[in-house]
């Protein structure tokens, strides 16, 4: 992947900032609204979030010519998007009203993105230009931003017991998500580098968090094994944060996935 | 459960089988059912598969469905050995020892009459719809590290360097250890294409004395080039043979030459040629290799990695794999993917005691 740094379109990285700003503002407004038990306001502060996200994709898509995926403030910014969705399908289909939550979540990774360089275009470099690309880095938008709220919800279950059951709903809702990113992207490896998998160490963390996950839901069927839950629940969410920030953000580490940073 | 539907089921469970051993056409029925007993092996299958289905599809749809798959990659896995098996007849057939197809098909019966017995236990024991998509689950687990063992011991990856002149050929391939692996078919590239984005720099290069001296950037604005007071048309640069990239000489002293460095690549693809015989007749299959796009010919894959060089100089760096287990493993993976979404998002399950 080669950058082009800003210069070029001094309007869209203006507005690119503006919106990313006040979705912020507005993630925040949701988590205050569903601290003070407003919950309908905290609804409606995640639906504009979602909107104002939208328009934040839009833009980045026009800025980037080419769908805004190629580095870390591209995936961070998408991640409200995915968010408010999954707050209506939790609520909607496992009756958990954890919009504040998720809108935390997006909250957080929006300081990310903001805290990320601007780059204005970037070219998709071969490899990148495959149909798996864009199902492969949503999947893991998803999974990763799930997974960030199961992660709160399971600190928050220490004072409260019945988050612990939503972050084992968020994880079943999250899980396929991550199985779906890794094992397509072993088939697009497949394609692209002639292998599935080459034991770079980006597959292998993202191997292992998928492991971590895995025995966390073989563990959670039986209640023999209550006291684990917590601390692989933790511990998967610790892998999250290495494989996503650490393994690219780390210098000197040489990666096949190094065009993610 | 009606009784038009379970025969429906049945005719797609035999019409599986049938097109999955090779019995379709254009793959060669007459061939491949060449003997009686590969015929007979091929209905036992058939009427054990229906069996199955039958037994699987007792009434109630959750069970339909988990059935419909486990026979489905029942009468897969079946075809598959029954392929194998006409195959070793074929040899037979063709001018093998009689033996070895005799013992082909024995192992294919044997193989087929196993996995059928001990798949149809584990879809008995398991069909209890709580247990059912994560035993599924183990099931890919285990193919695909049956696939990837698989490939530890026995994949080959080989690098391969072609030039794109549409004169060398490949027919083996050698390995960094020295040893030589034959491909079974001729592999040639003809052509070699390079596009590039619309970014592409521009510099001036002086020379003094003959040997190279200062570099200046030059500025592109619309169709002009500018360096100072100094401009030019774009249009002005032109190739010429044994230059790579277009270039402009300037008047003057000391000697100056206006060069495009080109852009970001955007895509490459090498036109690819193989030359392989099918029973005797040559055959000719053309693909454009890119990079996620390689190509597969008899049991080899070659993937683009790179290249060095343009135009007629192009050297296309290919990787050649051959890989026993990649089918398992790729199955392995797209198995763990549906069995994991059914079981995390089709219904809750009790906690065990």
């Amino acid at each position: 992947m080669v950058l082009v740094e800003k210069g070029g379109a001094p309007v869209m990285i203006t507005l690119v900032y503006s919106l990313t700003i006040l979705a912020l503002l507005l993630s925040l407004v949701s988590v205050a609204c569903g601290w003070g038990k407003r919950l309908a306001d905290s609804r409606r502060a995640m639906a504009a979030v979602w909107v104002v996200s939208l328009l934040l994709f839009v833009a980045d898509w026009v800025l980037a010519q080419a769908p805004p995926f190629g580095n870390m403030r591209h995936v961070l910014a998408f991640f409200p998007l995915v968010m408010a969705p999954a707050a209506f399908y939790l609520r909607r289909y496992h009756g958990l009203e954890l919009t504040s939550w998720l809108a935390g979540a997006s909250a957080l990774a929006l300081v990310g993105a903001l805290c990320m360089p601007m780059q204005a275009a970037w070219r998709q470099m071969p490899a990148l230009q495959s149909p798996w690309f864009a199902p492969h880095v949503i999947a893991y938008v998803v999974a990763y931003g799930l997974m960030t709220v199961a992660a709160l919800l399971t600190l928050a279950s220490f004072s409260c017991e019945s988050r612990l059951r939503a972050a084992d709903a968020v994880v079943r809702l999250a899980f396929p998500f991550m199985t779906f990113g890794l094992w397509s992207g072993a088939l697009w490896a497949d394609a692209a580098w002639g292998g599935y998998w080459a034991w770079d160490i980006k597959e292998v963390w993202s191997l292992l968090t998928w492991c971590l996950y895995l025995i966390y839901l073989h563990v959670a069927r039986y209640p023999a094994f209550a006291s684990w839950r917590r601390p692989l629940l933790l511990l998967g969410f610790a892998a999250v944060v290495i494989t996503f920030l650490v393994v690219n953000l780390l210098p000197h580490i040489e990666s096949l996935h190094s065009y993610a940073r | 459960m009606t009784a038009w539907f379970k025969g429906g089921i049945m005719a797609l469970g035999a019409a599986c089988v049938l097109l999955l051993a090779g019995g379709f056409p254009l793959l060669g029925a007459a061939g491949v059912y060449r003997g009686g007993a590969m015929l007979l092996l091929g209905l036992l299958c058939i009427l054990l598969c229906l069996v199955g289905g039958w037994r699987l599809v007792p009434g109630r749809r959750v069970q339909l469905i988990s059935g419909l798959v486990f026979l489905f990659f029942t009468v897969t896995g079946l075809a598959m050995l029954v392929q194998y098996g006409t195959r070793a007849v074929e040899y037979a057939c063709i001018g093998g020892p009689m033996w070895a197809g005799a013992v082909a098909m024995a192992c294919t019966a044997i193989c087929g009459v196993v996995f059928m017995g001990v798949f149809g236990f584990l879809c008995c024991r398991v069909m209890n719809q709580r247990i059912l998509w994560l035993a599924g689950l183990h099931w890919a687990v285990g193919l695909l590290g049956l696939g990837a063992y698989a490939d530890m011991l026995w994949e080959v990856r080989i690098p391969v360097a072609l030039p794109a002149d549409a004169r060398t050929e490949i027919t083996e391939l050698q390995a960094e250890d020295g040893s030589r692996y034959p491909l079974g078919f001729r592999l040639r590239v003809d052509k070699f294409e390079v596009s590039h984005y619309d970014d592409a720099t521009y510099a001036v290069y002086s020379f003094e004395q003959g040997r190279p001296g200062a570099m200046h950037s030059v500025e592109r604005r619309g169709d002009m080039l500018h360096l100072g007071a100094e401009s030019w048309p774009l249009s002005a640069l032109k190739k010429a043979p044994g230059m790579p990239h277009p270039f402009l000489m300037l008047p003057g002293n000391p000697a100056r030459v206006l060069v495009q460095n080109p852009g970001t690549v955007r895509d490459y693809c090498a036109h690819i040629v193989a030359f392989t015989d099918h029973r005797g007749r040559p055959e000719t299959h053309r693909a454009e290799l890119r990079v996620n796009s390689p190509f597969a010919c008899k049991e080899w894959r070659f993937s683009l990695s790179s290249y060095r060089g343009e135009g007629e100089q192009a050297q296309v760096l290919m990787q050649a794999r051959r890989a026993p287990g990649r089918f398992a493993a790729l199955c392995g993976m797209v198995g763990i993917m549906i069995c994991t979404a059914v079981w995390c998002w089709w219904r809750k399950e009790e906690p065990r005691s």
